[in-house]
């Protein structure tokens, strides 16, 4: 049972870590805390949905649309709301993203109702079972894409003109445009793509956890909780948070008390926070 | 004033005096006024939307067929998000501001019971819908009855009939961790020690959780044969396809939270054979013709079916509407309390229906199955 309840705690915890890239990605080019990363789930879950189901079109094509349409929304979103404030206080910044997380919330929900929408699984749901434990292609799918994300983004960051100019942008934004970095187009291409990143955890989980306009409330609060768990500054640090954190949960359900699930995953979550406030893979502050 | 100004001025004072002559040649008679009050907005927004639904349904119908006493019935709507503090404002502006006749509502058991202090210090006859904790009706408040079967009678029904009939002998139980999901737990796990079974497991999750295969597991485990459930029909879908996915498969059994025909369209064939309580289920050829009279009349106003919410808040207009009639034109508040008081064997849309001397609807419990490939079937009582 245990390893079963550890695989089962890795595949939600993949999701986790994917919102989490999103959090780690803003905290390094916008030096803010971004609470409406949940929402670019949704985005991308809903754009999914409206491509595959509603429009009949072939999931290897509506894949890539919906990455499209979070992308452009993403720059939308951005050049409302988060541009404007790039001058002002951080704090300014904040109130700007929970604002924006809870008008794209209410908005679905006026578009779409407050129901669930079911999704086809893509990469299949029935469970195959390997000695005695039980996987599920899908599960492994999202854990596999989630690593291969971390390892493209890491080096895209370092090895890029473009991502390390949206890192010098984040560092120190001035001296950034004294250097010749077009700030402003760097932030918002890094919005953009924590937006994609968002929309493709959002467009993973559609099939296990359905299309929902609240969904990003709660997989962007965990996603949050493992960002700054594994280091908001390591996109690695991110993703591991998330599976710590996955399994951490469904071991506290299955060894200690389902009642208190979240409430032990998060003490664990305080006391690593207590010996290492920077996060596990984070750098010392 | 120029020549233009004056025509103008004479023109408005026409239209003035027209207008008031025409108010005065047919005297119209005030709307009688119904407050809802429901989760419009939040994470119960649907089944808020289902309840204004419902209640709307009925006044057009009403209306259709003359009003109550010649006077046409409106409707205010007031959202509450389902929290207890929200539900008490919107009751207090229904019950103040509009000074609305009668209200119907809420949804959500904590604000129900927080809200339903406003109408009782007001004298307003409440009638909630939906609101299943028994608690609702036995702390001695005149003015507020319940049209849903109480958890207490659903979740005892749903036990009887695993041990009785389906011989479940080592059952398991999972539940969400607020006021509904708990109170159905408690008497689940209580009736089931009445009858000498013991639970193998009981299992908690947060309202907004999405992965239970965490106490599933720890179910799986512990070598159940049988699953009740205390949620809504959403996060039962979770259960359902995420049990099949780590290989547990059992009876699963639930209250009437999981009537919906949502929960087939996410759970797909693992919510096929799923047992749950019930007073109303969207099923014309099973249903009475009450029934299959308001299914095809809902479904062709909204283009859905009905879900028992809709019923629910159907029959509770209906009923409403007709202890007005009965109450007599002056529409005294504490005859229309009396007359709903006296409801017996009203054949209404969700069963024969009986006010009790708490103010609950006394009615038979059905149990129903998930068919295969959709659409639910009477297994209890059986025909």
């Amino acid at each position: 049972m245990f390893v079963q309840q550890v695989i089962q705690g890795l595949a939600i915890g993949s999701v986790y870590g994917l919102m989490a890239l999103g959090y780690a990605l803003m905290w390094q080019a916008w030096a803010v805390l971004d609470f409406a990363r949940g929402e670019a789930a949704m985005i991308g879950a809903f754009s999914i949905l409206v491509f595959h189901s509603f429009f009949k079109i072939p999931f290897v094509a509506a894949f890539p649309l919906a990455i499209a349409t979070s992308a452009i929304l993403g720059y939308v979103i951005q050049w409302l709301a988060y541009r404007p404030l790039i001058g002002g206080i951080p704090i300014n910044r904040l109130i700007a993203t929970l604002g924006m997380g809870i008008l794209l919330r209410n908005l679905a929900r006026v578009i779409y109702g407050a129901d669930p929408y079911p999704f086809p699984t893509v990469f299949g749901d029935k469970p195959v079972s390997i000695g005695n434990v039980l996987v599920v292609p899908q599960n492994v799918w999202i854990t596999a894409i989630g690593f291969a994300l971390v390892v493209l983004l890491r080096l895209f960051l370092t090895r890029t003109y473009t991502g390390k100019a949206m890192r010098a942008a984040a560092q120190d934004r001035e001296t950034a445009a004294l250097m010749g970095i077009r700030v402003k187009q760097s932030m918002a291409l890094t919005f953009v793509l924590a937006t994609c990143l968002g929309a493709i955890a959002g467009l993973l989980v559609a099939p296990v956890y359905f299309v929902r306009a609240d969904m990003g409330l709660s997989i962007g609060l965990r996603g949050f909780a493992s960002a700054v768990l594994g280091g908001l500054d390591s996109v690695t640090g991110a993703m591991i948070g998330g599976l710590l954190l996955g399994v951490t949960e469904n071991l506290a359900a299955g060894y200690i008390s389902s009642g208190y699930q979240a409430a032990i995953a998060f003490s664990i979550m305080i006391l690593i926070l207590i010996f290492r406030p920077q996060g596990i893979m984070g750098r010392r502050l | 004033m120029g020549k233009v100004g004056k025509l103008v001025a004479a023109a408005l004072v026409l239209v003035f005096i027209a207008s008031f002559a025409a108010g005065c040649s047919s005297p119209k008679k005030d709307p009688i006024k119904i407050g809802i009050v429901a989760p419009l907005s939040g994470g119960a927004a649907m089944v808020g939307d289902t309840q204004v639904k419902g209640v709307a349904l009925a006044i057009k119908q009403i209306n259709a067929a003359g009003g109550i006493h010649g006077r046409e019935v409106i409707y205010i709507a007031e959202d509450d998000e389902q929290i207890p503090a929200k539900s008490v404002s919107a009751v207090n502006k229904l019950v103040y501001n509009d000074k609305v006749d009668a209200v119907i509502g809420t949804v959500n058991s904590s604000a129900t019971l927080a809200n339903m202090e406003v109408t009782r210090k007001a004298g307003v006859p409440q009638i909630t819908p939906i609101s299943s904790n028994p608690k609702i009706t036995k702390l001695g408040n005149e003015w507020i009855f319940r049209l849903q079967a109480s958890d207490e009678h659903q979740a005892r029904a749903i036990v009887d009939y695993a041990v009785n009939e389906l011989k479940i002998k080592k059952p398991a139980v999972i539940y969400q961790s607020d006021d509904y999901g708990t109170g159905g737990k408690d008497v689940i796990v209580d009736r089931l020690k009445e009858l000498n079974v013991n639970p193998v497991a009981v299992e908690a999750f947060a309202p907004d959780a999405q992965d239970m295969t965490g106490q599933l597991l720890k179910i799986k485990n512990a070598g159940a044969d049988g699953l009740f459930m205390w949620t809504m029909y959403a996060q039962a879908a979770l259960i359902a396809r995420q049990a099949r996915q780590i290989g547990l498969d059992v009876q699963l059994m639930g209250g009437g939270g999981l009537t919906n025909p949502k929960l087939v369209e996410l759970a797909g064939d693992a919510a096929y054979g799923l047992l749950n309580t019930q007073t109303f289920f969207p099923d014309k050829e099973g249903a009475s013709p009450e029934a299959a009279a308001f299914i095809d009349a809902y479904e062709k106003e909204y283009g859905m079916l009905p879900d028992s919410n809709a019923a629910m808040s159907y029959d509770s207009m209906m009923i409403l509407a007709k202890a007005m009639e009965a109450a007599g034109p002056s529409l005294d508040k504490k005859k229309v309390r009396d007359a709903i008081a006296a409801t017996r064997d009203y054949r209404g849309v969700t069963g024969v229906i009986t006010i009790d001397e708490y103010g609950d609807a006394n009615r038979d419990i059905l149990i129903i199955r998930v068919k295969v490939g959709g659409g639910y079937e009477v297994v209890w009582p059986k025909r």
